[in-house]
Formats: structure tokens, sequence, C-alpha cells
């Protein structure tokens, strides 16, 4: 258990990427790209079909920005942390709004 | 940190790279797609000629000659019509294609049926290059996620060039070698790279990645984007009305004067003719303005709509006064497309896409080099990288080379009930056969120098059967003026001398991993 804590909590100072890491930025990023996208495509004033055109276009530039922002990490419970705060701010904003 | 960026970008920069090599590779034929199109079919080996010299009303007595069902069973109109017309650069072909008939195609010389070849390999490279392999669906969506993580390789490679300041010096080893100009290469083409990358992940990952976005914005109506009110990417027909008075409509060359007399520069590509020979008729011309660069292309299209019996304007668009997210997207697609470039720009574009090919290439070797020599993936993808590019290379000859070769019974065979092109066929196995050889002999220098000898053999294969088969000499296509085909001819002969001195002079100090 001790091991585990450790493991997660500190500093890695090996370079390998690890699983949690990959799985948090590769899914975790695209979950929280794709809430950003539906927040700004809400907010543009064309017709439907060009909002989801707009926001198809940028999906891609957002998800591999966080993907790499989520990456790039200190330590394994940072990535999950990157990865879940915005996510859940950002459905928070979806559902009220 | 540096060095975990640095483990990342090789990571899925790996996993990617063999995807991306395809798609680049019969990105770069399908740059040539107009040549090579009109090269490959004997049928269409006729002189160019001006939209104004068409007789239009002779062609429209040949299309209106027979009636045709469409899918829902119903007879199509006679009087409605849409036909691109034969521009080399738009519709990548030199004779006039009827839209709303099934295979119907029009030689604008005389006006009579042409019956194109059913396999052409410039379709067939355009399929490669869209994640066509097998005709399966996933590598489709394989190729989607290739253009997103091209996009996390763009921005990973530009962060490891901030925070390491590399030094060009010149370079003593192999590995730094590659290293330097994988570097260099693709940080003097990033722009392109991420535009391949977005757009590619638009056409290949669109239609799957929009449902959760679509039922948001919609309030729930609909999962599928292409079933809500579409006013881009594709020019909407007119409204269909009903016949009701027989009138004689002017002829179709004397709208298209008055067409081309109301804009400044204009080309057109497609026609659409509503009610021909009534007094409702209309027709509208589709085109796009040459010297408007970046916001006159494919989606951000000019058109006009004139009246057919008294010739009046109805309805007209400029390229500039398209709205914001036409512009937009035309500026993002304008070098993707390529469709209004001409010959020069085009072949300047293919010598970049090279440059961004030997990037790749470099990129492979250099994870080579670096690579741990027992671990599984080395063995893996040391075979498997050699195969698809060197395949591609020797599979592409092929396709040009059979073309010509395979008899005209033997385009097409049954199997289990199902129709194969026999092309197609020897293509995947030119794969397997050069994937075999690579297993049993492990001499990758000889293979490597063989693949460009035999390639270039195969090339040379092609053109002299071209001369032979189609009837068509070097001095007959000079005398008809069908300077088109005779460069391409030429330019494969050039390939294939360039092909064979790169297998004679291929140093071996490359091949040392």
């Amino acid at each position: 258990m001790n091991k585990i804590i450790k493991n997660i909590f500190l500093k890695d100072n090996n370079n390998t990427l690890g699983f949690i890491r990959i799985f948090f930025s590769i899914f975790g990023g695209l979950v929280v790209s794709y809430f950003l996208i539906m927040i700004i495509s809400e907010q543009l004033k064309y017709s439907i079909f060009e909002n989801i055109v707009i926001g198809i276009i940028i999906l891609p530039f957002f998800w591999s920005a966080m993907s790499l922002y989520i990456i790039m990490s200190k330590t394994k419970f940072n990535s999950i942390l990157k990865a879940l705060i915005p996510a859940i701010v950002l459905y928070a904003i979806l559902y009220i709004f | 940190m540096k060095k975990r960026l640095f483990n990342i970008h090789k990571f899925i920069g790996v996993n990617v790279l063999l995807f991306f090599f395809i798609s680049l590779f019969f990105g770069i034929l399908t740059i040539f797609q107009p040549y090579v199109n009109t090269w490959e079919d004997s049928k269409q080996h006729i002189n160019d000629i001006e939209i104004s010299n068409i007789d239009f009303d002779k062609c429209l007595k040949q299309i209106t000659k027979r009636t045709y069902f469409g899918e829902d069973g119903k007879k199509v109109r006679n009087d409605i019509i849409s036909l691109s017309f034969p521009s080399i650069e738009v519709s990548a072909s030199n004779l006039i294609r009827v839209k709303n008939r099934p295979n119907f195609y029009l030689d604008p010389n005389t006006c009579k049926r042409v019956r194109p070849k059913n396999f052409k390999i410039s379709k067939f490279f355009d399929k490669m290059h869209t994640g066509g392999l097998f005709n399966s669906l996933l590598v489709k969506i394989l190729f989607g996620f290739m253009s997103v993580a091209v996009v996390f390789l763009c921005f990973s490679g530009i962060l490891l060039i901030i925070k390491n300041k590399y030094s060009n010096k010149k370079t003593k080893s192999n590995k730094a070698f590659y290293a330097k100009y994988h570097r260099l290469l693709f940080f003097y083409t990033f722009p392109l790279i991420f535009m391949f990358g977005i757009t590619g992940a638009l056409f290949n990952l669109g239609l799957y990645s929009s449902p959760l976005l679509t039922h948001y914005l919609t309030k729930g109506e609909t999962l599928n984007a292409l079933q809500t009110k579409r006013n881009i990417l594709v020019d909407p027909a007119l409204k269909n009305i009903d016949l009701s008075k027989k009138i004689k409509s002017i002829s179709i060359n004397e709208l298209y004067t008055k067409a081309t007399q109301e804009f400044d520069d204009i080309s057109f590509y497609k026609m659409e003719i509503y009610n021909y020979n009534d007094i409702n008729s209309r027709v509208k011309f589709i085109g796009y303005e040459p010297k408007n660069f970046f916001i006159s292309s494919m989606t951000n299209e000019s058109y006009i709509i004139l009246d057919g019996t008294s010739a009046k304007v109805l309805d007209k668009k400029m390229a500039d006064d398209g709205t914001f997210t036409e512009k937009t997207l035309d500026a993002i697609f304008y070098l993707h497309y390529l469709r209004t470039f001409s010959d020069l720009p085009r072949i300047i574009f293919a010598f970049i896409s090279i440059g961004i090919l030997i990037g790749l290439v470099f990129a492979m070797t250099l994870w080579l080099e670096r690579a741990k020599k027992d671990k599984f993936s080395y063995k893996v993808l040391k075979p498997l990288s050699f195969t698809i590019m060197l395949g591609s290379l020797l599979s592409s000859s092929f396709l040009f080379a059979s073309t010509w070769l395979i008899p005209k019974a033997a385009v097409f065979y049954e199997f289990m009930g199902k129709r194969y092109s026999t092309q197609e066929t020897l293509f995947y196995l030119c794969f397997l056969v050069l994937l075999a050889v690579i297993l049993f002999k492990k001499d990758l220098f000889k293979i490597t120098k063989y693949t460009c000898y035999l390639s270039s053999v195969l090339l040379i294969c092609a053109v002299i059967a071209h001369q032979i088969i189609s009837e068509y000499s070097f001095i007959k296509l000079y005398q008809e003026g069908l300077i088109q085909i005779l460069a391409t001819d030429i330019s494969l002969l050039m390939l294939a001398v360039l092909l064979l001195y790169a297998g004679r002079k291929l140093p071996q100090k490359y091949f040392s991993f």
C-alpha cells in the first residue's frame, strides 16, 4: 500500500511514461477538449451545421494541446488531477448554462 | 521533463509513422491525378477544348436520348441535367461528366458517349491516400486518429525545439545526420503538416466524432450532423418547379458567354440546367476565381443563375460575398485539395511534399538506429517499415505497368460470388511478396537496391506498353498536340532513370542498423 501511494504521489525520477499518464492524456484530453468545443460552438452565431464543422475542425487542436499539457505533469497524481478538474468544471458549465 | 517529452514524441510518432507514410506517398501521386487519369485510358487521349467552343445543344440531345431510373425507382427528369465541364484541374478529367446519370461521360469535341475504364489507378491512389485500404471502415478511422496524432507530434516537436536549443552543426555520425534533417525538414514545412493533420481529422473522423456535439446543439433532434440543414461545404440544388408551358430556351453557349461576361475573372467547372425548354427554365453556372487566392476554391464557390428564356440574372454570388466560415474553411482547404492549381504550382507542391516524405523516412531510420536491437518492437518494425516504404514504390510502379499490360477480359475476376479488381489484388500481393523476401533474405541493402531496379524496369515497361498498346507513339502524341500525355510518358521515363541511378549509387553505410 505504502509503495503504491509513494508511486503515485511522489515525483518520478525515471523518464518512462507509464500507463496512467498515457491513458489520462489521451482519454482525459479527449473529454476535456470535447467539452471545450461544445462550449465554444454553442457561443458561435452561425447556422447549426457551420457551428458543428468549426467545432470538429478545432477538436484535434485542443485534444493534442490538452494531451501534451497532461503528459508533462510531474507526478502521476498531478496528471489525474489535470484531467479530472477541467472536465468537472467544464461539465458544470455545460450543465448550468 | 525534456526526456519525457522526447519519449512521448517517439512513442506516438513510431506508432503512426507508417500510416502517415502511406497517406503521404499516395497523396503525392494524387497531386498528379489529372495527368495519370488522361494517361491511363486511350479513350481520354483527346485534345483539350475551350468550354465556349463545345457544342452544348448537340451534347444535350445526346443526354436526353434515353430515360434513366434513379435510385428511388423514379424516372430521372430529362429536363434537369447537372454536368461538370472538362476542366482538367478541378475534375481531373477531360471528358464532360453528366452527374445525375450513372456512368455517363461525353467527349467534348464530338459530343459522343464515351465509356472510360472501370478501374482507374488515379482513383485508386486517391483511395489509398484517404485510407481506403482493403475497403475497410476501421482503417479509415485509424487514419483519422493518425491525423490527430500528427497534430500532436507537431506541437511536441515544436516544444522540443524550443526547449533544447539544437545547433545545426555539420554532422559526423549517421544518427546525427538523420536527426538534423528530420528536424529541419519538418520545422520548415510545419504549417503544411499541421494543416494536413487538421483537415485529415475532419475528413476521416468528422462524421464519427460529431454525434454528441450535434445532439447537444440541435437539442436532441438528431445524432447525424449531415441531417442538419447544410449551407456550407455542399452547394444545394435549386428547388424543382413542375413543367408548365413549353417555350424554346436560349442555347447554352449563349448563356455561357453571358455568364462569363458577368464576372471579371472566372473559370466555371460545373453547370446545372433546370426545366430546359420551359417557361421557368433556369441555368446555374458554378466556378472559382483563379486570381482570388486562398478564398476562392471548392468550398467557397462563385455561382450565377440565369433565366433560360430571357437570360436575366436571377442570382449571383462572388467569392468575396461568402460567409466568414466559408472563407475560413476555403483558406484551410486551399492547400490540401489543390483543385485550382495549374501545372507549375502542382509540381512545386509535389517537391515540397517529397521533402516531407524524406523527413519521414529519416524519422523511421533514426528510430531504428536508436532502438535496442533485442526488443520485440524493433524486431517487428524493422521488416514492416521496409515492406511499407519499398512496397509503396514497387507496387505503385507495378500498377502503372499493369494498367496497359493486363488484357481487357482479365481486369475483373469473380471469387466466391464477388467481383474483385485484378490490379488491386496484385497491388496487395506485391507487399506480401516483398515482406516474404525481406523475412527470408535479411540483407536489406541488396533488397533496397533491387527494388529500385525492379520498379524502374516496371516504369519503363509501362511507357513502352503504353506506346504499343494504345498506338500513340511519342511522335503521334506530339503531332496531335497531346502534350500532357507526352509529358507524363517522359516524366515516367525520367523517374525510371532516376531510380536506376539511385539503386546504383546507394551507399551501404546507411544500412548499418
